[in-house]
């Protein structure tokens, strides 16, 4: 056909059809090129910034990836020993919390009852000058208190300063923690004479025994403990984890026995253990000096009722032969004198078995800023209360908020005439301020701080502030130099920063001589020094009443507050933590109230009616949540719930009273495999059960070939802690919209990869076992997806991807019925992201639509971008080089991806080993994900 | 048959340019500063990566800072009154606009540096800009203008490598 | 020629022309009817569109359900005409011809009306056009292993073929009625007519291509449900995956499509007077063919569920019990009522004879088969492979408002054919009666 080919006769036969099924033609868009060039951003390339997470006391290292300025994902600092790399579901929610909707754009003051914007400098100026009234002839505030959160760096520092020459109060500055260990502080203090926390080295433990401390959610430093704890799992001869607590917690779930303590009996458990490895009839070896001592303090012994003594002893005898060990707690939530007592009793068992300066290491933890004792903050309240308080600065403190309501802070707070809250939104406490002045987030802010000893994290600013703020400690500044306060000389908090920890950095060592040296070290995002751990020296007296116990509590119905790696029950969390799932219960957006299936049946309560609890505090009202690993007389509320406020600390004795309204909980997921046993569990050393009759890898068709790389992962099942940390981190990566209460009730959550659970009933309570399952697409060779979709909207690619191509699916929802995994995820609506959530956005992956589906893509954007600085580089992928989000942040190192093509890949390898198998391979899907099943279990 | 496609032709590029998403040809009065390719690229022989500078390492090819422009018409043919435009919107601080011509959806992850890297010439999709006074699309940069390339040199035709 | 011929046909001629004025206002209050259900129909569908498939009970897993249903159903409900016509005239079954136009009827309008729902279902209706194999810039291809793919063509064939064989059909009556009207009316039948003479040559030629449709049509009855039922049987859905399924479907699909037939004739008769024409006994024809259907259908769920149960523990069985005893039991059993159950009454004479009792069993077994239909699309991916995904569908308004639309839109069709076309074939009518008089004409001699 001379003059006219196919294609082009093609072309024109469809002219028309293109021209109908193209969008109408906008008016023309507009092309708007810089004034001038920002140096070293190039559009459309990503840049990185080390920085510290502040979301928690951890000060994990994190590395930012910006786009154009904004920053999109957070990722652990590979060269951080805390997080080294990874990141917990918090820490990839920060960014949330950056852009988050509600966060305060600029200084509000209070004119008559409500608060009103107010520039800066205006701002600044009547602050300034309502001070100046203030101040007596010694130039001081008497009633001048400094409330914030810990801070142990430059802001502490300059804070102080501030503090110490304002006001006139010895205690003028207290440092607020909610979350503070404070009993083992306080332990620390009494036994070692060290008011720390321990820096624990899992790793070297063989053994781990938790006495209700969520150290895999929010205890101490998770990222670094899921590491430590995980690096022994795998292996035939792995660390044991014993959970000792009424409820099997996410950490509980990780456990090879759980002893189920009646609600405060924990106490009672830790002493018995103490006396059975003191006992000299059961021989324990190499029992410290101290050892007749002890015993000799130890209260006289309680009978036990959750947990036999034949439990203890069994658990005596493995903790004296598996060394070193590890015993943490106690939580959070135990405070007072038992709390203390608890905190003592473990500690004790560490010493006793050798642990200090092995896996339980004193002498590291940060003695900068330590959080105050409650004894300072309650009389900081008290003063308040008598109106001996004037003025009332708050950094990132929201007393009102998180203390219980019968500390009686609203009616203190009422009391100051002036209050100042230094914060990022308006909390409870900010509401009753006079002037607001919002802070930097901490991604926006410049800083430098002490996790522990011999460390320095660096924080750098990710991106230009997002609205009208300023970092407190500049605020404070400027205040000082407005007052002229003698003593504070520095101008600008970035330079007294910079300052502050170059001369630490030297202190450890660090080469600062040149710029480059100085930037290095930035970019580098900490500095890492070396301090030996120490060998605490016991003091002996004071042990007894330190060890007092009480009679064992009361039969009855007594509360219980838990941890959660995510933060579902918390109103003031960002979308991400809110709606994926707990793991351990799948509810979503709502705080709840567990109880045991034999106290459900008796106060015929049903999940999902709305009970009224009451203790002698107060009275809240939770939805009911029938938990199948759960002691009879315990109560079990997160530690998030705001309605835990008002029911006063865990512990108590609570009442329950049907209210006849039900609450529509958002729950997700059955706890239940059915017998199909997708997520395994062998004997320690075993191998796993292979299907039978099935002739694995025949297929019809001729399997696919994979010319270059074949993407591969692989799953430790025995390592997955169920933190969903990569959950989140795949919704920050590939853009999953949050799609709110109402659609999570009807089954609609856009999550790509989810943490299956199914509970397994045992003989007894304490033989229940949980298993997690991490599923996502199984990037399947012969994937049951493929041919059925009409448009070619899925196919399989050339590098073993299972692809949805967005733009060309019309919706039919064939392949989601068609996969065995229910892997895929439709879109019932167009998605929502609230300004400026928006600017969260990773441009490299596209925003979805109503009506279309999509899944798992391997997060194929970080793969090209890997396989393009290859090229660039004229050199093949490495292996390691290629990690989806959701490999990326493991903080348990359970996701391994790769080529399973190149044999000596790590990938290949974990897929090669004894415990491996594929998800529902009777389908004959051959997954390119290969699971490793869980050792021990059962036991 | 030749003239079947002669006759059509007309009517498939009409048609063709008519439903790119949101683009509007750029037409004299739609550009702020009457600028010529022709006069830049053309006649005074300045290289396409001069002002467009990321093209070669980043998938934006990126469009002159104000600063570059400004970098020679500090001395060049000031008398110009889009020049002086020009001078007087920098002074001010105001960036300068201008009408959008080649655009893809936003369902594709075109990549300059890529393209680049293998060889394709700027002409090949923006046409022989050098010769333009105004600016024009000559190719539709719809998805079979990819596909008839990419089949031709043999390059990629998996889906995941534009759309992602 | 006797007399009495002449007077038998004109007889026929008489209750045609009164076939083609039924009740004026019966007639004018159905067509409102129908067309407020379209009108609901119709807005359901637009709520989807603009604010996606939220507004369905749909989730994860359960990614098909009232509106895949209707597709099925209606698709089973076009099968009876192509049956009835078609086959039973290969077989010369003369019973047929006092109904086979309606059945016809029926037939391309329940076609029609099963056509909309693969567009309707979709998530982004308005890339429809994207399942057909069109020439496109982009060089794009669809995906000829989709059974999604199978069904456009195998619906759009379906409904080609029987929409020809009821105009050939047509065509001599069409000509009578033109001949006997002026205007708009003459223009309209003209149309329907094809410019037909009666000559002996068109005759010839009409019998012939008549009998070639039929040959040709016969073996889609087979086909299209078989493909539908491909949808599912491809599938590795437990409760889908089953060889059983072609067979079964088609059984289904003329049980459902008799059914149906009879449903609408009873009715018909009574308000066009067609007692002379449609007799007692082609009802009791009919309902033989119920019986017959109804009996594989049994036979069919039955194996289901034997394979099922001898399958041993896994999901295949787990789900045939769910969709037993699950969240639907009532649904499953009212089906097996209706499809099992309810035509063995019509083994007795008494009931196959009195109308009421046939209509009331032949409404069961409609009910009855569209919940077979739900059953299966449902309660299979309720309980897919993952046990952690099992849950639950309840249909919502917008679904329920499409299907109603969707009977609106079928009976809008049915309607105006009634009043615009012969309801019965006329022309074969006199030929048969021709036959018998010479017949006794013959005897008499």
């Amino acid at each position: 056909m001379p003059g006219i080919g196919r294609r082009f006769f093609l072309k024109v036969v469809s002219a028309t059809g293109v021209a109908a099924a193209c969008s109408p033609s906008h008016a023309p868009e507009k092309l708007i090129p810089l004034l001038n060039p920002p140096e070293n951003l190039v559009p459309g390339k990503p840049l990185f910034y080390r920085t510290v997470c502040r979301g928690c006391g951890a000060g994990c290292g994190v590395t930012a990836r910006s786009r154009e300025g904004r920053v999109v994902k957070l990722e652990g600092n590979p060269d951080d020993p805390i997080s080294a790399g990874a990141l917990c579901a918090r820490g990839q929610a920060e960014l949330q919390g950056l852009y988050a909707p509600d966060r305060l754009r600029g200084p509000l003051a209070r004119q008559g009852d409500e608060l009103k914007p107010l520039p800066w400098a205006a701002a600044l100026a009547q602050l300034g000058g309502l001070l100046g009234k203030l101040r007596g002839s010694d130039g001081r505030i008497a009633g001048l208190r400094l409330l914030s959160r810990c801070e142990p760096g430059s802001a502490g520092a300059v804070q102080r300063s501030f503090a110490s020459a304002l006001g006139a109060a010895k205690n003028a500055r207290v440092v607020f923690e909610p979350r503070d260990l404070a009993s083992l502080r306080a332990a620390n203090m009494k036994l070692f004479g060290r008011a720390e926390l321990p820096v624990l080295a899992l790793s070297r433990a063989r053994s781990v025994v938790s006495f209700g401390a969520d150290f895999l959610e929010t205890w101490l430093s998770p990222v670094e403990q899921a590491r430590g704890l995980m690096a022994g799992r795998g292996e035939p001869d792995r660390t044991r984890l014993t959970w000792i607590s009424p409820r099997l917690s996410m950490s509980g779930a990780n456990a090879d026995t759980w002893l189920c303590t009646a609600p405060g009996e924990e106490l009672q458990v830790a002493l018995e253990l103490l006396r059975w490895l003191l006992d000299p009839v059961n021989q324990v070896a190499a029992l410290p000096p101290e050892a007749a001592a002890i015993r000799a303090a130890l209260p006289p012994p309680r009978p036990l009722r959750g947990v036999s003594p034949e439990q203890v002893a069994h658990l005596g005898r493995e903790l004296s032969l598996r060394r070193p060990s590890a015993l943490l707690g106690p939580p959070a939530s135990a405070s007072g004198a038992e709390g203390r007592a608890l905190a003592a009793a473990v500690q004790l068992c560490n010493l006793v078995l050798g642990n200090f300066g092995k896996s339980m290491q004193l002498g590291l933890g940060s003695e900068l800023d330590a959080p105050s004792p409650e004894e300072d903050l309650y009389a900081l309240l008290e003063e308040a209360r008598r109106g001996e308080v004037t003025v009332l600065l708050l950094h990132r403190a929201d007393p009102l908020g998180k203390l219980p309501a019968s500390a009686r802070v609203e009616e203190a707070l009422r009391k100051v005439p002036l209050i100042v809250s230094l914060g990022e939104r308006l909390d409870a406490t900010a509401r009753l301020a006079h002037f607001v002045l919002p802070d930097h987030h901490a991604l926006e802010s410049f800083g430098d701080l002490e996790p522990r000893k011999g460390m320095l994290a660096l924080q750098q600013p990710v991106l230009s502030p997002l609205w009208d703020t300023r970092a407190s400690s500049q605020v404070l500044l400027d205040l000082a130099a407005a007052l002229k306060l003698p003593g504070i000389a520095d101008k600008d908090f970035r330079e007294l920063s910079k300052a502050r920890w170059q001369a630490g950095a030297k202190a450890l060592g660090a080469k600062l001589d040149t710029p480059q040296a100085q930037r290095d070290v930035q970019a580098q995002g900490v500095v890492v020094g070396h301090v030996e751990a120490l060998q605490p020296a016991l003091k002996l007296d004071g042990l007894a009443p330190l060890l007092f116990t009480k009679p064992s509590p009361a039969e009855g119905l007594h509360l219980v507050a838990f941890a959660t790696a995510l933060a579902n029950a918390d109103p003031e969390a960002p979308g991400w933590l809110r709606e994926v799932p707990d793991v351990l219960t799948g509810v979503s957006w709502s705080s709840w109230a567990e109880l045991s299936q034999a106290t459900a049946q008796r106060l015929g309560v049903k999940t999902g009616d709305l009970l009224a609890l009451s203790t002698d505090q107060g009275k809240a009202e939770l939805a009911a949540l029938i938990s199948p690993a759960l002691h009879d007389d315990a109560v079990a509320v997160p530690q998030d719930a705001p309605e835990l406020r008002a029911l006063g600390t865990p512990g108590r004795a609570v009442r329950l009273e049907r209210t006849g309204k039900t609450f529509p909980l958002a729950l997700t997921g059955r706890a239940s495999q059915e017998g199909r046993d997708l997520a395994r569990v062998i004997a320690e050393g075993g191998a796993p059960k292979r299907e039978q009759g099935h002739e694995q890898g025949r297929t019809l068709v001729a399997p696919h070939e994979h010319p270059q790389h074949r993407w591969a992962m692989s799953i430790d099942l025995d390592k997955c802690t169920g933190c969903q940390a990569c959950v989140v981190a795949c919704y920050a990566e590939n853009n999953l919209p949050v799609v709110g209460p109402q659609a999570a009730r009807e089954g609609r959550l856009m999550a790509w990869l989810r943490i299956q659970r199914s509970v397994e009933k045992g003989a007894s309570l304490e033989a229940s076992r949980v298993a997690l399952l991490p599923s996502l697409c199984q990037h399947c060779d012969a994937a049951p997806c493929e041919p059925v979709c009409p448009v070619y909207a899925t196919y399989h690619t050339p590098e073993g991807l299972n692809a949805q191509v967005y733009n060309r699916c019309i919706g039919t929802r064939y392949c989601a019925n068609n996969c065995p995994y229910d892997a895929r995820v439709f879109n019932w609506e167009d998605p929502v992201f609230v300004e400026p959530l928006q600017m969260q956005l990773n441009p490299d992956v596209s925003v979805r639509s109503k009506g279309v589906m999509e899944k798992c893509t391997f997060c194929v954007q970080r793969i090209r971008f890997a396989e393009g600085t290859a090229r660039d580089e004229g050199r093949p992928v490495r292996d390691g080089e290629v990690t989806p989000a959701c490999v990326q942040t493991c903080p348990a190192q359970a996701l391994v991806f790769g080529d399973a093509k190149d044999p000596k890949s790590r990938v290949a390898l974990a897929q090669a080993e004894s415990r491996g198998y594929r998800l529902l391979e009777e389908v004959n899907t051959l997954p390119a994900i290969a699971y490793q099943a869980r050792r021990g279990g059962k036991g | 048959m030749t003239r079947l496609g002669a006759l059509l032709a007309p009517a498939l590029l009409s048609a063709a340019a008519g439903c790119q998403a949101g683009a509007a040809p750029a037409t004299a009065d739609s550009q702020e500063v009457a600028f010529s390719h022709k006069t830049h690229a053309g006649d005074n022989q300045i290289g396409c990566t001069v002002c467009h500078s990321y093209a070669r390492h980043s998938p934006n090819a990126g469009l002159a800072p104000t600063s570059v422009c400004i970098g020679c018409h500090k001395f060049v043919s000031k008398d110009k009154p889009g020049v002086q435009k020009l001078t007087a919107e920098f002074a001010a601080g105001r960036p300068l606009t201008f009408a959008r011509v080649h655009r893809v959806p936003d369902h594709v992850f075109f990549s300059h540096e890529r393209h680049l890297a293998q060889g394709v010439t700027c002409k090949a999709c923006h046409g022989d800009v050098a010769a333009m006074a105004r600016d024009e699309k000559v190719h539709d940069l719809q998805m079979g203008f990819c596909m008839d390339c990419h089949r031709q040199k043999q390059a990629t035709v998996d889906c995941l490598a534009c759309h992602k | 020629m006797s007399a009495a011929i002449a007077e038998r046909m004109r007889s026929l001629d008489q209750t045609t022309e009164d076939a083609l004025r039924p009740p004026r206002y019966g007639w004018a209050a159905l067509v409102a009817v129908s067309l407020t259900c379209i009108a609901i129909g119709v807005y359901s569908w637009s709520l989807i569109i603009r604010f996606g498939m939220q507004y369905t009970g749909l989730n994860r897993p359960v990614g098909w359900g009232v509106l895949i249903t209707d597709f099925v159903f209606w698709v089973g409900i076009a099968h009876s005409g192509t049956l009835i016509s078609a086959v039973l005239f290969l077989f010369r079954a003369r019973f047929r011809t006092a109904v086979y136009r309606a059945a016809e009827a029926m037939t391309v309008f329940g076609v029609m009306t099963a056509g909309l729902f693969p567009i309707i279902h979709l998530g982004r209706p308005w890339y429809a056009h994207w399942i057909l194999p069109y020439p496109n810039q982009r060089h794009l291809q669809i995906n000829f292993r989709s059974p999604l793919v199978w069904d456009a063509f195998a619906i759009s064939t379906y409904f080609c073929v029987s929409a020809m064989f009821l105009l050939a059909g047509l065509m001599p009556d069409a000509a009578a009625l033109r001949d006997g009207s002026q205007g708009l009316r003459r223009r309209f039948y003209a149309l329907f007519a094809l410019g037909w003479r009666g000559t002996a040559e068109e005759w010839r030629h009409h019998g012939r291509a008549y009998l070639f449709f039929a040959a040709f049509a016969t073996p889609l009855v087979i086909s299209v449900h078989s493909v539908v039922s491909w949808d599912f049987a491809v599938s590795i859905v437990p409760g889908w995956h089953s060889t059983l399924f072609p067979p079964y479907f088609v059984a289904g699909a003329i049980l459902s499509g008799v059914a149906m037939v009879i449903t609408l004739l009873i009715p018909i008769r009574r308000a066009m007077k067609l007692e002379s024409i449609i007799t007692l006994d082609h009802f009791d024809m009919l309902s033989r063919l119920v019986i017959l259907t109804s009996l594989i259908l049994t036979y069919s769920y039955s194996t289901e569920f034997l394979l099922a149960l001898r399958a041993g523990p896994g999901p295949e069985r787990d789900t045939l019990l769910y969709r037993a005893t699950g969240a639907f039991w009532p649904f499953f059993w009212l089906m097996v009522l209706g499809n099992c159950v309810g035509p063995l009454f019509l083994f007795f004479k008494r009931v196959r004879g009195s109308l009421v009792g046939l209509f009331f069993v032949c409404v069961l077994v409609n009910v009855g088969m569209w919940l077979e239909r739900f059953n299966i699309v449902v309660s299979s991916l309720e309980h897919n492979r993952v046990p952690f995904d099992w849950g639950t569908y309840h249909p919502r308004l917008v679904e329920i408002g499409i299907t109603l639309g969707s009977f609106g839109w079928f009976f809008f069709w049915f309607l105006l054919f009634l009043k615009l076309l012969p309801a019965i074939s006329v022309s074969e009518l006199k030929e048969d009666a021709h036959h018998a008089a010479l017949h006794e004409a013959a005897h008499a001699a």
